[in-house]
């Protein structure tokens, strides 16, 4: 071992800390929430799980709702808009297939 | 990382049943975690705040202990952790950098306590991955795989860190000895 690394050995020696404190960290310890236990905390992620899932189902069956909606209107549209085309064609011919 | 999840885990147990038993891990291991801290500032006061700030964590974080080896690991790589963060902090704070105290050695009589001093001084001043390469290896004698392993860094990097350090040191040693030569031959 080189003197330097002697010399660091005998500089970085542990020191003890105050003696009041592991009093001093139990007072905030005991102020800190307590860590939760394993069963509950498996309790809690299953909740968090089954309301996610509950919740995607939910909102995928709105979409589907939603897109059978639009599905509907599209086709109305797209009738009505065939029904008006057809009805404006007959305005267009009808003046001519009056004609002598 | 075996023999970490095969020990006991004794304390941990204790402490999850009845909180006030969490003292007797911070009694275990509060003269490691606060001297790595001292060390690290030398400073008693950020010393403590960066060593509760370890326990408070590890309170909070106690379930996932695997072991009470696991525990030691868990407490080495806070506390570095948290030094590392603490001079971010610092940085705009003024504080004391050493407390003036030389604490006598009775290990061995060839201690000189201006030389530890000295090298105390220079060790803070080192960057803070290289500084606290420094104390890992020699407030706790770890090996450099262990160093490695507590900092999350490559082992040729830890190397390299090392013997940076050293050299920096060394520097300092041998201009104190070359004064203490010297001033001697002068007296």
């Amino acid at each position: 071992m080189e003197r330097v690394e002697f010399e660091l050995k005998e500089a970085l020696a542990r020191h003890e800390p105050p003696a009041d404190f592991t009093a001093r960290v139990m007072r905030q310890v005991r102020a800190a929430p307590r860590p939760s236990s394993g069963p509950w905390r498996w309790l809690a992620a299953g909740a968090m799980a089954a309301s996610l899932s509950l919740g995607f189902f939910v909102y995928s069956e709105r979409e589907t709702l939603a897109d059978q909606r639009a599905e509907a209107d599209l086709i109305l549209s797209l009738q009505t808009a065939g029904v008006k085309i057809s009805q404006a064609r007959d305005a267009v011919l009808r003046p001519r297939e009056l004609q002598p | 990382m075996k023999a970490v999840e095969s020990s006991p885990r004794r304390l941990v147990d204790n402490a999850l049943q009845d909180p006030e038993a969490f003292g007797e891990i911070i009694d275990h291991h509060k003269s490691m975690i606060y001297s790595v801290a001292y060390n690290f500032f030398g400073n008693r006061t950020v010393a403590e705040d960066v060593s509760q700030d370890v326990y408070l964590e590890l309170y909070k974080n106690l379930e996932r202990i695997e072991s009470d080896l696991h525990l030691t690991f868990w407490l080495r790589q806070a506390v570095t952790r948290k030094c590392i963060d603490y001079t971010r902090r610092l940085k705009h704070r003024r504080y004391q950098p050493l407390d003036e105290v030389v604490e006598p050695s009775a290990k061995d009589p060839s201690w000189d306590p201006m030389l530890a001093e000295t090298l105390r001084k220079k060790v803070q001043a080192l960057p803070k991955k290289m500084r606290i390469v420094v104390i890992l290896r020699f407030q706790e004698d770890l090996k450099l795989s262990e160093i490695a392993e507590a900092l999350d860094m490559p082992l040729n990097t830890v190397k390299t860190t090392l013997r940076r350090a050293l050299a920096r040191l060394r520097e300092r040693v041998e201009e104190l000895q070359g004064e203490m030569v010297y001033g001697a031959g002068r007296i």
